[in-house]
């Protein structure tokens, strides 16, 4: 018996629905033999309908706008295909199939090999894995809202960023999905300790930690899973400033299941909220800098290359600085309202659900805003994505490459709101579904908040808040 | 520890559930709002982003939602350029849609209607022609209430790799648009040189009118020890007769190369909005022959052009070419 396929009533095979529906929803069933055969029907079904029809989609909008601008717009698409004496063209369905279908099968191979290293030879089984890659794909499908932005007017950066990260996750999620399961099926190792210093309570009777001195959060039988060690920006005494802020965000950013964990105890309620309003501020600030081009005047942009005099830009113009600082202002505010809402819906989604218990809303509230530091690097990491792309694609390396960097960061247009949205989304189920109080069910209770989080969050910013227009701000 | 946390759980669950329709009632208010208030949102920042380079989707969703019959999806950014400057603000669009951009017959096919709005978003003229109207940027720059602006036209659609460039300066009207002056020059003397000839609006007079001044940028070594452009000279100086009225030439350089159109009564030249302006300055200023054609290649093979004469439909308007050569 595999790890994939463990029931504790193994020796009476389920109904023939149920395992169909557990087959569906990539649960553990009896009846495996049926399951990895729905399983193997529903991948490649899910390929071809969400994955392989957005690159077709978006080379079909491209052809189209080329056909209409009259450019040479695919130059080097068009190129890396057969001539046309050859017999191969990508208009014909055969050729399509089997380069789909070697991707897929490429794609699970090593998917597979990377489930295997995870996972271990001696638990590992194909079984297992066809579960956690269908398994893969349906949480794949949270992301989709990443595809709305794919469309002719795309930029290839775009794309390729979004692609890369679709097939990042198709290739380590059996992995990721494995090595969890391999995980919970460990018996628990938690063990109270102090939340200042981490010294084992086993055995304690004082309301003092009997190492650090320092007295415990509470006693309430309410907020009885306190013991935990916190994060190290929520401690005391927080020793360096400076190595305790890094430590906070590369836990948050790295193991957001162990942050969240530490984020339990309900004290310290100013510094969430000051850390939350700080970042925000900041990831703000940079998508001004990087997103704007109003920061570069002449003369800045002068010291990496000659600009030619061109009497139609807002410099030569002697448009006033207070104009300019106008223009700053707006866009800081634009980025502002982008981004603040994502850790307020965090919070408010927390405390939405009817009967949570209260401490396990507060848990979350901390979550989310602790949550925003990540709006930040998601930014960083988009960009500089576009950046590698964009040198990749034009040939830009060492020294070109940081002189551009310099001159103009990100290259403008900066990281669309949809993608940061749904990258915290999942983030944050990812936290809540670590809290002491929902950890039950973690995997359910991630895909349940993933999906309320990025739901909500498109109807609040496509249907009762819609700003296309505005969107020029950012 | 609250007394109201240790209610029951079906308690505080019909607490949770009257929070969230509150909270919901709020948010759909406050959409409600934002619907209302977004198009004046939209109107304002539009107004005070003329001239920002990277917010050419809200001036032109701002436009669009105002005059909603210039409209144009392309696939590939807008077609609109907004400008701003001491004396002016505004934007100028493309209009004609896609499908439109077709042969005329008369010009090359590049021409394209564009409208030109004012700081206040107001349509105030269409002009057609082969680029976007804003070296230098459009402006009242006569003082009579109109705006002007110089755009580039092709000289000669037999030969586009001659060296030379025909400069109009128009001024827009809702019925019809105005030739103020039109300048031929050419390049051949400062393209070795890599320099660059710009029109360019000089300061205001006392009258509120500015010179059309014509600005020699060469490159070269800054002070700073980097390259770039040298502070630029000025080959020639144009001044308006009277409000409403044409450029007249008050500095030229004497060596042939710039060549200039006006009427003998000092009146500007009408012709329609519908009307190509790059095939109107070819009509009033044909290029010549050897006009922009290095010295060294033969006058003669030049291919023949039909921009030379006046199209036989239409009568020949009255032109009084200024021989700059002596």
């Amino acid at each position: 018996m595999t790890a994939g396929t463990i029931a504790p009533t193994a020796a009476r095979p389920q109904p023939l629905l149920r395992a169909l529906w557990d087959a569906l929803l990539a649960r553990p069933t009896t009846r495996a033999r049926l399951a990895v055969g729905v399983q193997l029907v529903l991948i490649p079904l899910w390929h071809v309908g969400l994955v392989l029809t957005f690159p077709w989609a978006w080379y079909a909008g491209m052809r189209e706008a080329q056909s209409l601008r009259g450019g040479p717009v695919l130059q080097q698409i068009e190129s890396s295909t057969p001539g046309p004496d050859g017999s191969v063209s990508l208009d014909e369905p055969g050729l399509i199939l089997a380069l789909s279908a070697g991707a897929l099968g490429a794609e699970g191979s090593l998917a597979f090999l990377l489930y295997w290293i995870a996972v271990g030879r001696r638990r590992a089984s194909s079984a297992s894995f066809v579960r956690l890659w269908w398994q893969t794909c349906l949480l794949g499908t949270l992301a989709l809202p990443l595809a709305s932005y794919l469309d002719g007017r795309l930029r290839a950066a775009d794309m390729i960023v979004a692609g890369g990260l679709a097939v990042a996750w198709l290739l380590a999620g059996p992995a990721l999905l494995g090595s969890e399961e391999k995980r919970r099926h460990r018996p628990c190792r938690w063990r109270p300790v102090c939340p200042e210093c981490g010294y084992s309570l086993r055995r304690a009777v004082s309301d003092r930690c009997p190492e650090c001195g320092e007295p415990f959060p509470t006693t309430s039988r309410v907020y009885r899973r306190w013991a935990v060690r916190r994060l190290p920006w929520e401690r005391r005494n927080r020793g360096s400033l400076l190595f305790a802020y890094i430590n906070t965000v590369l836990l948050i950013v790295f193991c957001p299941c162990r942050a969240s964990r530490g984020l339990v105890t309900p004290d310290h309620h100013g510094r969430p909220v000051r850390w939350a309003v700080g970042h925000l501020l900041l990831a703000a600030l940079l998508g001004t800098v990087a997103g704007s081009e109003l920061i570069y005047p002449t003369w800045f942009t002068e010291l990496f290359a000659p600009v030619v005099p061109r009497p139609g830009t807002v410099w030569e113009n002697g448009a006033t600085h207070a104009r300019f600082v106008l223009w700053i202002a707006q866009s800081f505010l634009a980025w502002l309202i982008v981004m603040a809402p994502l850790p307020a819906l965090g919070v408010a989604l927390g405390a939405a659900v009817p009967g949570r218990h209260p401490a396990a809303k507060r848990a979350i509230a901390r979550w989310s805003l602790y949550g925003a530091v990540l709006v930040l690097p998601l930014h960083v990491a988009h960009c500089t994505a576009k950046l590698a792309v964009w040198a990749s694609a034009t040939g830009s390396t060492g020294l070109m490459l940081a002189f551009t960097g310099i001159s103009r960061p990100f290259l403008a247009p900066s990281c669309p709101p949809t993608f940061l949205a749904v990258l915290y989304g999942l983030w944050w189920a990812r936290g809540v579904s670590a809290t002491p109080y929902l950890s039950q069910r973690r995997l359910p209770v991630f895909a349940a908040h993933a999906a309320l989080f990025i739901c909500v969050w498109l109807i609040l910013a496509k249907v009762l808040f819609p700003a296309t227009e505005l969107a020029s701000l950012l | 520890m609250t007394d109201l946390q240790r209610r029951p759980t079906n308690l505080r669950r019909s607490r949770d559930v009257r929070r969230l329709v509150i909270a919901l009632a709020l948010i759909v208010t406050a959409s409600l709002m934002w619907q209302g208030a977004r198009d004046y949102a939209v109107r304002e920042l539009a107004e005070s982003s003329l001239g920002c380079g990277s917010r050419a989707d809200l001036i032109a969703a701002a436009i669009w939602h105002r005059y909603p019959a210039l409209r144009m999806e392309t696939p590939y950014g807008l077609p609109l350029v907004s400008y701003r400057s001491a004396a002016t603000a505004g934007a100028a669009c493309e209009v004609r849609s896609v499908t439109e951009r077709l042969p005329t017959g008369t010009s090359l096919g590049h021409e394209q209607r564009y409208a030109v709005v004012n700081a206040n978003l107001d349509l105030v003229g269409v002009i057609v022609g082969s680029s976007l109207p804003l070296l230098p940027t459009p402006g009242d720059r006569d003082a009579d209430g109109c705006i002007e602006t110089v755009t580039s036209c092709i000289p000669d659609i037999g030969n586009l790799s001659r060296s030379a460039g025909l400069w109009a300066t128009a001024r827009l009207g809702p019925d019809s648009n105005e030739v103020a002056a039109l300048v031929l020059v050419d390049y051949t003397p400062w393209r070795a040189a890599k320099v660059w000839i710009r029109p360019e609006w000089g300061s205001q007079n006392a009258d509120g009118r500015q010179e059309l001044l014509f600005l020699a940028w060469s490159p070269g070594r800054l002070p700073s020890g980097r390259m770039g452009f040298l502070p630029p000279e000025t080959l020639a100086v144009f001044e308006w007769n009277h409000p409403g009225g044409v450029l007249r030439p008050t500095l030229l350089p004497n060596d042939g190369s710039f060549l200039v159109w006006t009427l003998p009564d000092g009146k500007p030249y009408p012709f329609s909005p519908d009307e190509c302006v790059d095939d109107v300055a070819r009509k009033l200023l044909p290029i010549p022959d050897d006009f922009g054609v290095p010295a060294t290649a033969p006058a003669a093979s030049q291919p023949a052009t039909s921009t030379t004469q006046a199209p036989a439909s239409q009568p020949a308007p009255p032109l009084h070419l200024d021989p700059l050569i002596p």
